[in-house]
């Protein structure tokens, strides 16, 4: 069973399509990359994955389920773009939360939380409040919230976004890692072509809310005769009349 | 229900509160600002008090130049005030007043023409007391009424003599004892001071206890509209814990926050009463300690705290409503403001209007609203009773709470309130465009 199928989904926001017919699939243990520009559809397939938003067309299964089912968000972990932390708590405080929203008060949780904090690597920064953060910071916090609860699907949306070379390279090490590690299926998405490369395993290529192409990413660029996944992307978007 | 979930959500919500000056600071002024009012009033009225005593000096401009003058001067001396006499001329009330001034007193007495004549013929003489106002404000001629009483007391004694009746006996006739009986109470006040100061408290603790639920609103508001700024709402959704388990441990995070701001305020209530009290009891006529005598009837009091408990929550749901549909803070607040006169309008009309003003059905309406049901009943169970509907009232009110709470976890969902959140913008931007 696949950990994530989506066929044919289409969304509508009033009269605007965002997507028109996506379709992919992640097989479980790998880490799959939906790569495109801003405005292609990533973040609204993630939202509708993780059961944020409703599809206005077509199907999504995720370990066979319905999105957004409470025991599908057992199963995983979203980690939105851009996204904020609770100014005025500790980042220890947040991922003891997060232990216990999963886990109760065993040693479960326990677990949980000493990964956290091992996958955050903050010291004793983590014991002050998250306003103090940095960005780079803040990331490292959101991306051990997602992983140390050992989801079997994390779902990543643009996990490097704003950040600058070194703290970008810290997180990407976080994700290689750690989802190898804890054999976590990895779903993300960036407009990043290299960080694709680099973290990928399969990838599917999406422009204006429909997917161009998909595969192996080594595969892919076989087929078009590209070196790498940005020159497959410009090829494919100027044939697509874009 | 995932009462580990619940508990872990509320403490995260209490914390992120607490620790938030937006949060925590107008609590604390709250706490603050009433007793530093109350002891700049107090330390003003005593200033104007020790004024009041402390002027004992009054000048005297004798017009009639007769006995009678003279005696007066000396009766005034008699009584402890030191006299000043004025050189008169042809000047006018002005000259004399600007001349007693240059002087250092603070009151003129000009005793007109004809004064001993009307005392011998037993008519009203004519005198003036002029205050000497160095700047105009609530206790510029407060030092008047010693001297006006001694004046009155040597006029009274000199219209009196022979006839018997002695001064104490004309100003006061009758062994009057002034009392009120409150009907819905049945209670007896020997004390005017005590009716005032229940006629204070019928005023004042309607409107504290809607301050109390625009505070726990605007708290609500301003905590759910951080979640959308900061974008932390879109990972709590995809947690495993249900909207509605969202829902209750935000309600029971802000709930323990506003307790907390409550007590600020009740606090600075108190504080502020306090020292209003410990003022002169001529001056104040003891509102506070009056206040603080008040007896509400146990199930008054007791449906007193539930309603304003339900009240509170119905406020921090609707409080949610408007930081949910709020793309940031600051729009938060922007529409909090105006929301919040639905509630402060209605407080007012129901501390300052008379109970007939709002006939039955008025009277009903504002009982079955959770939002104006504690403020009618405060002000019911202190100046008069609980309407015998008031449990069936309250059972209204409790559903409507539920009605809200119920309405807020649908509203808990990505998709419905972007979809609410765009619509909100389109019609805000239309608005823009068509006032222009």
């Amino acid at each position: 069973m696949p950990a994530v199928e989506v066929k044919e989904l289409v969304k509508d926001f009033g009269i605007f399509r965002a997507l028109q017919g996506v379709s992919f699939k992640v097989e479980e243990g790998e880490v799959f990359g939906l790569v495109g520009p801003n405005g292609a559809g990533k973040t609204t397939t993630f939202r509708i994955v993780v059961g944020l938003l409703r599809p206005t067309a077509g199907e999504v299964k995720v370990f066979g389920m319905e999105p957004g089912d409470v025991r599908v968000r057992r199963l995983i972990s979203y980690l939105p773009e851009d996204a904020g932390t609770y100014r005025n708590i500790t980042g220890h405080e947040f991922l003891s939360m997060v232990a216990r929203l999963y886990f109760g008060r065993g040693r479960d949780a326990e677990e949980a939380l000493e990964l956290g904090l091992k996958i955050a690597g903050l010291g004793e920064k983590v014991h002050e409040k998250m306003k103090t953060y940095s960005k780079g910071m803040k990331r490292r916090i959101q991306v051990a919230r997602a992983l140390m609860v050992k989801p079997r699907l994390a779902v990543l949306d643009e996990p490097t976004s704003g950040l600058d070379v070194l703290q970008a390279r810290e997180v990407r090490e976080l994700v290689k890692k750690y989802a190898g590690e804890l054999g976590t299926t990895v779903l993300l998405s960036s407009h990043n072509m290299a960080e694709v490369e680099e973290l990928c395993t399969r990838v599917a290529l999406i422009h204006r809310g429909a997917v161009l192409e998909q595969g192996e990413v080594g595969e892919l660029l076989a087929k078009h005769g590209t070196r790498n996944l940005e020159e497959l992307f410009v090829k494919l978007v100027g044939g697509a009349g874009s | 229900m995932n009462f580990e979930a619940l508990k872990a959500l509320a403490a995260k919500e209490f914390k992120d509160l607490i620790r938030d000056p937006r949060i925590v600071v107008p609590f604390v002024l709250s706490a603050v600002v009433m007793p530093v009012a109350g002891l700049l009033i107090a330390s003003t009225m005593q200033v104007a008090v020790r004024q009041a005593i402390e002027t004992r000096t009054v000048a005297l401009a004798d017009l009639d130049r007769s006995n009678a003058s003279q005696q007066l001067a000396r009766w005034l001396e008699s009584k402890g005030f030191g006299v000043t006499l004025l050189e008169v001329g042809e000047t006018g009330e002005a000259e004399l007043a600007r001349e007693a001034a240059d002087r250092g007193v603070q009151l003129l007495l000009v005793v007109e023409p004809g004064f001993e004549q009307a005392l011998r013929s037993g008519v009203k003489p004519k005198l003036k007391l002029v205050a000497l106002v160095k700047e105009v404000g609530m206790f510029g001629a407060l030092g008047s009424a010693a001297v006006a009483e001694a004046v009155r007391e040597f006029v009274a004694s000199k219209l009196l003599e022979g006839s018997g009746l002695s001064y104490e006996l004309v100003r006061d006739p009758a062994e009057l004892r002034e009392l009120a009986y409150v009907i819905p109470k049945g209670v007896l006040f020997s004390n005017p001071a005590l009716l005032a100061g229940l006629s204070m408290a019928v005023l004042l603790i309607p409107i504290i206890l809607a301050s109390v639920a625009l505070v726990v609103m605007q708290m609500s508001a301003t905590a759910m509209a951080v979640e959308n700024e900061e974008r932390t709402l879109e990972t709590l959704l995809t947690l495993p814990v249900s909207r509605f388990e969202i829902l209750l441990s935000k309600l029971l995070g802000m709930f323990a926050v506003s307790l907390i701001g409550t007590a600020f305020e009740m606090v600075g209530m108190l504080l502020y009463f306090y020292l209003l009290a410990s003022l002169p009891a001529a001056l104040t006529q003891q509102p506070g300690q009056a206040m603080l005598q008040i007896a509400v009837a146990p199930f008054d009091a007791a449906f007193l705290a539930v309603s304003l408990l339900l009240s509170l929550l119905f406020m921090a749901a609707l409080g949610l409503i408007v930081g949910a549909l709020s793309r940031d803070v600051r729009i938060a607040n922007t529409v909090a403001g105006p929301l919040s006169m639905l509630v402060y309008l209605p407080a007012m009309f129901i501390a300052f209007a008379p109970s007939e003003a709002l006939g039955p059905s008025g009277s009903a309406l504002l009982y079955a609203l959770p939002v104006t049901q504690p403020v009618i009943a405060a002000k019911d169970a202190i100046g008069s009773s609980l309407p015998p509907a008031a449990p069936a009232y309250l059972a209204v009110s409790l559903a409507a709470t539920i009605a809200v709470v119920y309405a807020v976890s649908k509203l808990f969902s990505l998709e419905l309130l972007s979809e609410l959140q765009h619509k909100l913008s389109s019609v805000a931007r239309r608005g823009r465009g068509g006032g222009r």
